[in-house]
């Protein structure tokens, strides 16, 4: 199969995937327990106003009905208003995403480059004592409960020790001042960052790491590397040039699909952090059964895992001439 | 020579690690301490508004930051507890002959320069009738017309006297017309294309208003206009909403109880914070001076030793309470429900599970509501022992035709029981049934959760076979109001505002139907009959004592046991500013910032 059919028979599968997907979580919220109006009235509204916000959103109309709509909508682009927000869905995750990604695909890339750079060092010199003890660290922050870790490290850096700021994405104080330059509040973000980045990097860092070591322990004990041995290449050409690339397909992998899902934040980071991104905005609107704006943000973490999933087989292509479709 | 060279590769990426960490160090401290920004006061939010359309609002972060812009007619005076002229000139002049009220207006200006004129709140009301705004149409509904009688003066024509006018009509927010007559005009035209020139009602209408409200509603209003103390600055969304003090405030030295109001902080600024750790945090590092949120119990004890920081507590304008399903026997019987409150120990609730954060309630209506609250209401078993308690339960049950095999025998710490009830049956000689008791879990409210437990345990001692059942709030709420399949639930009501006319909807026969209010089926003619009298009846001392008499009747019926109204706790920095305001719900009102100063 040559990659252009390839291509595209991944991509008929993935529409297919999709839809299946699609379908999944609106029969999922409606089954889930909770009726979205009873979340937005207050004992002052009478029952002809609850009635005429039922009628508002939809909701009064039979499933099938819903269904209908919903994909007819979906077809057309349109994610519907959020039931809260009374905006467009769309405008609300235009506002978030670049938050979440903002910060979790900075994190993915650094734990990714330091696990795979480590890995590849501590499978070098395996039984060393900065291989056990690498190792040990990795797993050790691998295990951290990530909501103490980062209310740990909020209570010494930001806390006690004042050096980073407790809370959101910039400091009013900066951001009002008229005479903040675009530097200074570009600065001011990194310097919110900082805390955030600092614990999804040392819960996951540790797992790309030993994923890498492992696997880059295995590629060693591959003739080739012999063969490379046996040429007399330079130690350092054998382990970067010809074991590294190798051992990384694996973690490309898990890499491709960490940053998909990137997108979804973590809910419980964003939430510490008061990070104004969108698991924080998906975790609302599950919880006050918003079915439209949780409906869209579900879809997008599902298109972008299935993209990326394309995009991973396509990359292992070129990263590994030997596979063919 | 490789070792080596692999040496220096691990040496200088160690270096690079370093450099980079102190790098970021030195970014924090290279970034404060931040500029200073006048006294400004620092206010936590748990939350950010989710919209900040007045028509439109349904979160209470947004009525939080809206409230310092847009003002209502007549405001609750913090002392008195009663309404007093606010862009009202002065008290509401009642004419019954003709069904009018008429009022005068201040002079005030819009934060873009322009006058308040009575075109706006004309306007306003004009928005809330034609589309029928849900949570406001209610107040409006029995509205004939308004007109401006000239700029300053407004009469309101009422089809029929409604007494919730006072409380709520005159207490309805106004708008700037000059700002929102584009998008209103909008609205108009898509009603017209829907409706054309007929008119409509029920369902018709409703779908006829559908996009209209849409146009409407869905208006971010990203900058409110403000009459009020402060004027809208900035919004960075998910970080902070920045108000500013209103130099031309109509009420500005303005005098109150003795007292020229301010307000004399420079400004508000809220930040906001995605969970209450980091928020008490940054309220104990000085980052807030004002948590604008309860503070669960948890936090407490650690606040109370800051000597920064004071805590002020406040009854919540709400209550708890257990409801019973009346269609289902025995439940739907009087002198069942009775003995079950006697055997409902409300003290041993507050002291116990609320651990003193809470008062015990004896009516429907919270002790804050001063004027129409009934502190005469029947009782059961206040203040008595526990087997005092079962003894009297006992013998109502027995009286009434109830008997059991083992007859139950309180022992002497309450809850506990010498002999427990076992095989009770009805006058009619059938068993009771195993009922279920319904309550939010533990995660959503562990105190109405831990009394659904203690109820449990009462009521089983005593013979009754009740299971407690926690479930989610949400199907909980379903189960309730649109399945109306449940024996016994605990759940509450917040936010319950100063009209009483609330009693009418949660036990007026009318709304005894699916999604009503009424989810527990009481019906009583004596009760129906008062509370229609009392929603026409002008005359707020008449009223008042309808509604006693309406709390007398509900508390000898008991389609709820009421159980307790919370208390809540909130932390502000006493380092910072003085002169904080208690009123009904917290220290987080209009006054409040009217009247604190900074302490420097």
């Amino acid at each position: 199969m040559n990659l252009r059919l390839f291509v595209l028979v991944r991509s008929v599968q993935i529409l297919i995937t999709f839809f299946i997907i699609m379908t999944l979580l609106f029969v999922l919220f409606r089954l889930a327990p909770g009726d979205p109006v009873a979340f937005l009235t207050d004992p002052q509204m009478t029952e002809e106003e609850v009635a005429l916000l039922s009628q508002q959103f939809g909701l009064d109309q039979p499933l099938h009905r819903q269904y209908l709509l919903y994909v007819w909508n979906f077809i057309r682009g349109e994610f519907g208003i959020s039931f809260y927000y009374h905006r467009p869905v769309v405008e609300i995750l235009k506002d978030r995403l670049p938050k979440t990604a903002l910060l979790f695909t900075t994190a993915t890339i650094l734990y990714a480059f330091a696990g795979i750079t480590w890995g590849k060092i501590l499978a070098w010199k395996r039984g060393s004592l900065l291989d056990t003890s690498v190792s040990l660290f990795g797993l050790l922050t691998h295990t951290f409960f990530l909501p103490w870790l980062a209310l740990i490290l909020i209570w010494i850096f930001a806390y006690h020790l004042g050096w980073f700021p407790l809370n959101a994405m910039i400091s009013p104080e900066i951001w009002l001042d008229p005479e903040s330059g675009w530097l200074r509040k570009g600065l001011d973000i990194l310097h919110h960052m900082v805390l955030p980045l600092a614990v999804l990097f040392l819960t996951h860092f540790g797992g790309y790491t030993l994923v890498m070591r492992s696997t880059m322990l295995e590629t060693l004990r591959e003739d080739y590397i012999l063969t490379a041995r046996a040429k007399g290449l330079p130690e350092k050409v054998i382990r970067n040039r010809h074991a590294a690339p190798n051992a990384a397909l694996p973690v490309v992998t898990s890499l491709g699909l960490s940053l998909a899902f990137s997108i979804n934040g973590g809910a419980i980071t964003e939430t510490i952090f008061s990070w104004p991104g969108l698991g924080r905005e998906l975790v609302f609107s599950v919880s006050n059964s918003d079915y439209p704006l949780a409906q869209a943000s579900f879809l997008l973490i599902a298109a972008f895992v299935l993209v990326s999933n394309l995009i991973v087989d396509i990359i292992y292509a070129y990263l590994d001439p030997r596979i063919r479709y | 020579m490789h070792h080596s060279s692999r040496g220096s590769s691990t040496s200088y990426r160690a270096r690079l690690m370093w450099g980079l960490f102190g790098g970021l160090c030195l970014l924090g401290i290279l970034l404060g301490p931040y500029p200073a920004q006048g006294e400004l006061l620092k206010v936590g939010l748990l939350d950010e508004p989710k919209t900040l359309n007045p028509f439109a609002v349904k979160d209470i972060w947004a009525a939080k930051v809206l409230m310092s812009c847009y003002q209502r007619l007549y405001y609750r005076d913090y002392r008195s507890n009663k309404l007093i002229p606010w862009l009202a000139a002065g008290d509401p002049v009642w004419d019954p002959e003709d069904l009018t009220v008429t009022f005068r207006l201040r002079e005030a200006r819009w934060d873009d320069g322009s006058s308040f004129t009575a075109e706006d709140v004309i306007f306003t009301a004009g928005v809330i009738m034609k589309f029928r705004l849900p949570r406001y149409w209610n107040n409006w509904s029995f509205v004939e017309k308004i007109e401006a009688l000239d700029p300053q003066t407004v009469r309101i024509w009422l089809k029929k006297p409604m007494a919730i006018l006072w409380e709520r009509t005159l207490t309805t927010f106004v708008v700037e017309k000059s700002k929102w007559e584009p998008l209103v005009q909008r609205a108009e035209e898509a009603l017209y294309k829907a409706l054309g020139a007929k008119e409509a009602r029920g369902r018709a209408l409703r779908v006829a208003l559908a996009k209209p409200l849409e146009i409407l509603t869905s208006f971010p209003n990203e900058r409110p206009e403000s009459l009020g103390p402060f004027t809208f600055q900035q919004w960075r969304k998910g970080s902070f909403i920045f108000l500013k003090r209103n130099e031309n405030f109509f009420a500005k030295d303005m005098t109150f109880h003795g007292a020229p109001v301010g307000p004399y902080v420079d400004g508000i600024l809220f930040k906001v914070f995605g969970n209450m750790d980091t928020a008490v945090l940054a309220l104990k590092k000085g980052s807030i001076d004002y948590l604008w949120w309860g503070i669960e119990s948890g936090y407490l004890d650690d606040l109370k030793k800051d000597p920064k920081i004071q805590i002020f507590s406040t009854l919540k304008s709400g209550y708890r309470y257990l409801a019973f399903n009346l269609r289902r026997p025995p439940l739907s019987d009087r002198v069942f429900r009775q003995a079950v409150a006697y055997l409902v120990d409300k003290d041993f609730l507050v002291q116990r599970i609320l651990h003193g954060q809470a008062v015990t309630l004896d009516t429907v209506v919270p002790p804050d509501n001063t004027f129409y609250f009934n502190p005469h209401t029947p009782t059961y078993g206040k203040g008595l022992a526990w087997p005092e308690r079962v003894k009297r339960a006992r013998e109502l049950l027995l009286r009434a035709g109830y008997r059991w095999a083992v007859e139950p025998l309180g022992g002497k710490i309450p809850g506990q029981f010498m002999t427990k009830g076992e095989g009770l049956t009805m006058p009619d000689g059938r068993p009771v049934k195993k009922m279920h008791l319904l309550t939010p879990p533990a995660d959503y409210d562990a105190q109405r959760a831990q009394a659904g437990n203690m109820i449990q345990q009462w009521l089983r001692g005593f013979g009754i076979p009740i299971q407690w059942r926690p479930m989610s709030f949400g199907a909980m709420i379903k189960r309730v109001r649109a399945q109306q399949d449940f024996d016994m639930f605990v759940s509450g009501w917040g936010a319950l505002g100063s009209d009483p006319d609330y009693l009418r909807s949660f036990f007026h026969s009318r709304s005894d139907r699916p999604k009503g209010r009424n989810s527990g089926g009481y019906h009583n003619p004596e009760f129906d009959n008062l509370a229609d009298i009392q929603a026409e009846t002008m005359d707020l001392q008449e009223r008042r004592k309808i509604v006693l008499r309406l709390q007398e009747i509900l508390m000898e019926d008991l389609p709820y046991i009421p159980l307790y109204v919370p208390i809540n706790l909130e932390g502000v920095r006493k380092d910072r500013f003085r002169g904080w305001i208690q009123m009904t719900g917290g220290i987080g009102n209009l006054w409040s910032f009217l009247c604190i100063k900074p302490m420097k």
